[in-house]
């Protein structure tokens, strides 16, 4: 998939992961598996940079006796996704019309 | 390669960001290792998913590069307008220089002697050029080549094929899929009949075990170019049977054959799932994306959960229908009259067109959305 194209949707999969109810990075990826490939490699700069726009929020709890960081998804965040939401059904329909036959 | 050695490497490729920031991408690894480590997964293995440190230190460098001077840590400053260099004065224009004076005798001097030839120093450059140029022409052909050729081949891979017959009635069928597709089929035989492909590339297996068989399918290796054109699995069941059919489908696609299951429980991570008229028992489904497809179900009771994906179903008689919609569409149209449902519905963040309402009745609708939309449509 195209590097911009595919970081757009790796941003709402990353958002959508935490919509439902606070998560963390491992189970992000795991949640996320089977619907695209994200590595933890991958996955640190797209919470960062979410984090840096408002979209997310982190607290740290301890987790067996060590420190786990939670991620919860804010208004903005929500509002973002939606649009994100918004863009793959445009993307879908432009898709099935280019290549169902329609040009 | 042991963790605390990649994690020594991972931090030694990050000098050139803050400390601050170092720190908190060796927590964020730190973390991940022990949560991996509380699955399951081995030291090795976990070095494995989370690759090269140097590449691991890179994906952060490059996003580090946009938002973080690398040096101090402080706020990238756009860069100060350049000085603007004043124009110097123009030089005074020279005296003219006196006129020559022509001379009245010149003296015979001999012809100078031609100097020999001096020999042009040939430049490399001459057929360095070239041959640059040729190799750029070679190499960008094989770029193209390459990929073209290895998608040819991807393509038109050939599967071989295998079969299971069960060895004794089974009442259950469980489908794993990760890529590929099946289709169910209704035959005269008496046992449960699976067709599938096999291939080095394509891991494939059939177990069977209490009355219930699973079969399971994933890819080994998932291409750079091009995509598999994997068979589909057929299961082919007796006319008599009516099994209980689990399928968690995270890639590829199914399809049921127009018959009666008892209970049908779809989990679709991605893909896309289709029936044409099916009877059941009771048809949970779980779309988290994908697609799920029915033209008409008969029910006593449908429980649907949609994350982030679309389901349809244009026909559906039951008895009771739960539906919770996050992000993703749901359509129902449901037989009967609107007057003969219990109803109660939410909707938070998303679209509804369906309301609550009491009424005398056993037949009951809970619809619940969050952001996705939801619309209930009835043949009354």
């Amino acid at each position: 998939m195209d590097s911009q194209l595919k970081k757009g949707v790796l941003d709402v999969c990353v958002l959508y992961a935490i919509s439902k109810s606070e998560s963390y990075g491992y189970k992000i990826i795991s949640d996320l598996q089977g619907i695209i490939d994200i590595s933890e490699s991958t996955l640190y700069p797209i919470l960062k940079r979410l984090e840096a726009g408002g979209f997310l929020t982190t607290r740290t709890a301890e987790h067996g006796g060590r420190l786990r960081r939670y991620y919860n998804i804010t208004t903005d965040g929500g509002k973002k996704l939606l649009s994100g939401k918004t863009d793959l059904h445009e993307i879908i329909t432009i898709h099935n019309k280019l290549f169902g036959g329609e040009l | 390669m042991k963790y605390n050695e990649w994690r020594d490497e991972l931090k030694n490729n990050l000098l050139s960001v803050s400390e601050s920031e170092r720190a908190r991408v060796l927590d964020y690894y730190a973390e991940a290792y022990a949560d991996r480590r509380e699955a399951g997964f081995s030291e090795s293995e976990i070095i494995e998913e989370f690759g090269a440190p140097f590449d691991a230190a890179q994906r952060i460098l490059a996003d580090a590069h946009g938002t973080e001077n690398i040096q101090t840590g402080t706020t990238h400053e756009p860069a100060p307008a350049p000085k603007t260099v004043p124009t110097p004065a123009p030089a005074p224009t020279p005296a003219p220089a006196p006129a020559a004076v022509t001379p009245v005798f010149v003296p015979q001097t001999a012809a100078p002697v031609p100097a020999a030839p001096v020999k042009k120093k040939k430049s490399n450059l001459n057929w360095i050029l070239p041959l640059c140029i040729g190799a750029a022409v070679i190499i960008v052909s094989f770029a193209i080549i390459i990929p073209i050729r290895a998608a040819w081949r991807i393509n038109n891979f050939k599967f071989d094929s295998a079969s299971y017959e069960a060895t004794e009635t089974a009442t259950g069928l469980k489908l794993n899929i990760s890529a590929g597709s099946f289709k169910t089929e209704f035959y005269d035989g008496e046992k449960i009949l699976i067709e599938y492909p096999v291939a080095d590339v394509y891991k494939t297996s059939v177990t069977e075990a209490d009355g219930v068989l699973t079969y399971t399918a994933r890819l080994t290796t998932t291409p750079v170019f091009g995509s598999y054109n994997i068979p589909d699995a057929v299961i082919k069941l007796p006319y008599s049977a009516e099994v209980d059919v689990t399928a968690e489908i995270k890639a590829g696609s199914a399809t049921l054959a127009n018959g009666t299951y008892n209970n049908v429980n779809v989990n679709l991570k991605a893909g896309s799932f289709d029936a044409d008229t099916i009877v059941c028992e009771s048809l949970k489904c779980t779309i988290d994306a994908g697609s799920f497809n029915a033209e008409k179900v008969t029910c006593n009771d449908l429980s649907c959960d949609v994350n982030m994906g679309e389901t349809v179903i244009k026909s559906l008689t039951c008895t009771i229908m739960n539906a919770t919609v996050s992000m993703g569409t749901l359509e129902i149209r449901m037989t009967g009259s609107k007057s003969e449902y219990n109803i109660t519905a939410s909707c938070e963040m998303g679209s509804s067109n369906i309301s609550s309402q009491t009424v005398e009745s056993d037949k009951k609708i809970d619809v619940s959305v969050s952001m996705g939309s939801v619309e209930v449509t009835f043949d009354n």
